[in-house]
């Protein structure tokens, strides 16, 4: 009966976490501008990925700690995945941010609604021979 | 039942290569020779081999892929061919 | 404790799931206008890379494949640094 309840966490929050994941990926192809393409890749990503791991560590825990028995090697194991979730929530969002701060002092201008037309002579567009991209 | 993701990996990698070879832009393509490079060492870790994969990561993203920017750095950034 | 055992079945599907997503971003990688897409687009496939090699180090069993996790998400961010200085 125990397992069944480990079984059932892990796949929600694996499940949870492809959301996040696909989510962002989706994000990112579809919007129309770079900044806000940052906006989906730098937060649900991170996000995504830290359930998925969570769910692994809360796997390993009821696989080898309580089917096999050996709980410390487990417990061992489960830090360095902790270390790894820290980790990326800590180096992604800086990522993202050095990202834009870059792309703002080379002076990308954020795409506004209103001028459609205008979008096309910016910068980035000088190897995009085809119509706009959100045309 | 494995070799469903081996499969996608390695078409992940030739599509990287032709994008690499066909994109104008110098610093674009050193960029997408690293995400190469990344999913190569997921390659090397599938079929097994931990310390092959292990150098492969630490190489690729860490050392060819800074070399190739800083010689950019020195270049003109695109290519005229 | 059967249902531990065929668990692998799912991270393997788990796996799939997220290379198709990388492929997704890989699309924007070398369609995305400027040289600033396509750095977000590898450090989304980094990301994506972390958890799959954690999860093929599930499916497989063996548990040292995390270490590799841990210097890809190292270099990734190092990566992302070093595009953005140029």
């Amino acid at each position: 009966m125990f397992d069944t309840i480990i079984i059932s966490i892990v796949i929600l929050l694996l499940l949870i976490g492809l959301f996040f994941t696909v989510a962002g990926t989706i994000g990112f192809v579809r919007f129309p501008d770079f900044y806000s393409r940052m906006h989906a890749t730098g937060k649900c990503d991170t996000l995504g990925e830290g359930l998925m791991l969570l769910a692994l560590i809360i796997y390993m825990i009821g696989y080898e700690g309580i089917f096999k028995g050996d709980l410390v090697h487990a417990l061992f194991i489960s830090i360095k995945i902790i270390l790894l979730i820290l980790f990326i929530l800590l180096a992604n969002p800086t990522s993202t941010h050095a990202i834009a701060k870059a792309a703002h002092d080379v002076g990308l201008q954020p795409w506004k609604k209103t001028d459609e037309t205008q979008w096309m002579n910016d910068m980035e567009t000088d190897e995009v021979t085809n119509g706009g991209e959100t045309g | 039942m494995i070799w469903i993701l081996d499969f996608t990996m390695l078409l992940f990698l030739v599509v990287c290569a032709i994008a690499a070879i066909s994109i104008k832009d110098l610093l674009s393509a050193v960029i997408i020779l690293s995400a190469y490079s990344l999913v190569m060492a997921i390659v090397w870790v599938e079929m097994q081999s931990v310390d092959v994969g292990f150098t492969e990561a630490a190489v690729g993203a860490g050392i060819t892929t800074v070399l190739f920017i800083a010689t950019l750095a020195r270049t003109e950034g695109r290519s005229e061919d | 404790m059967t249902g531990l055992i065929h668990m692998p079945d799912f991270f393997l599907f788990v796996a799939v799931i997220i290379v198709i997503a990388s492929f997704v971003s890989l699309y924007r990688g070398i369609e995305g206008p400027g040289i600033f897409n396509r750095i977000i687009a590898v450090n989304v496939i980094g990301t994506k890379t972390i958890v799959l090699l954690v999860l093929i180090g599930f499916i497989y069993q063996r548990q040292d494949f995390f270490d590799i996790a841990l210097v890809y998400a190292i270099l990734n961010f190092i990566m992302t640094i070093a595009a953005t200085r140029y």
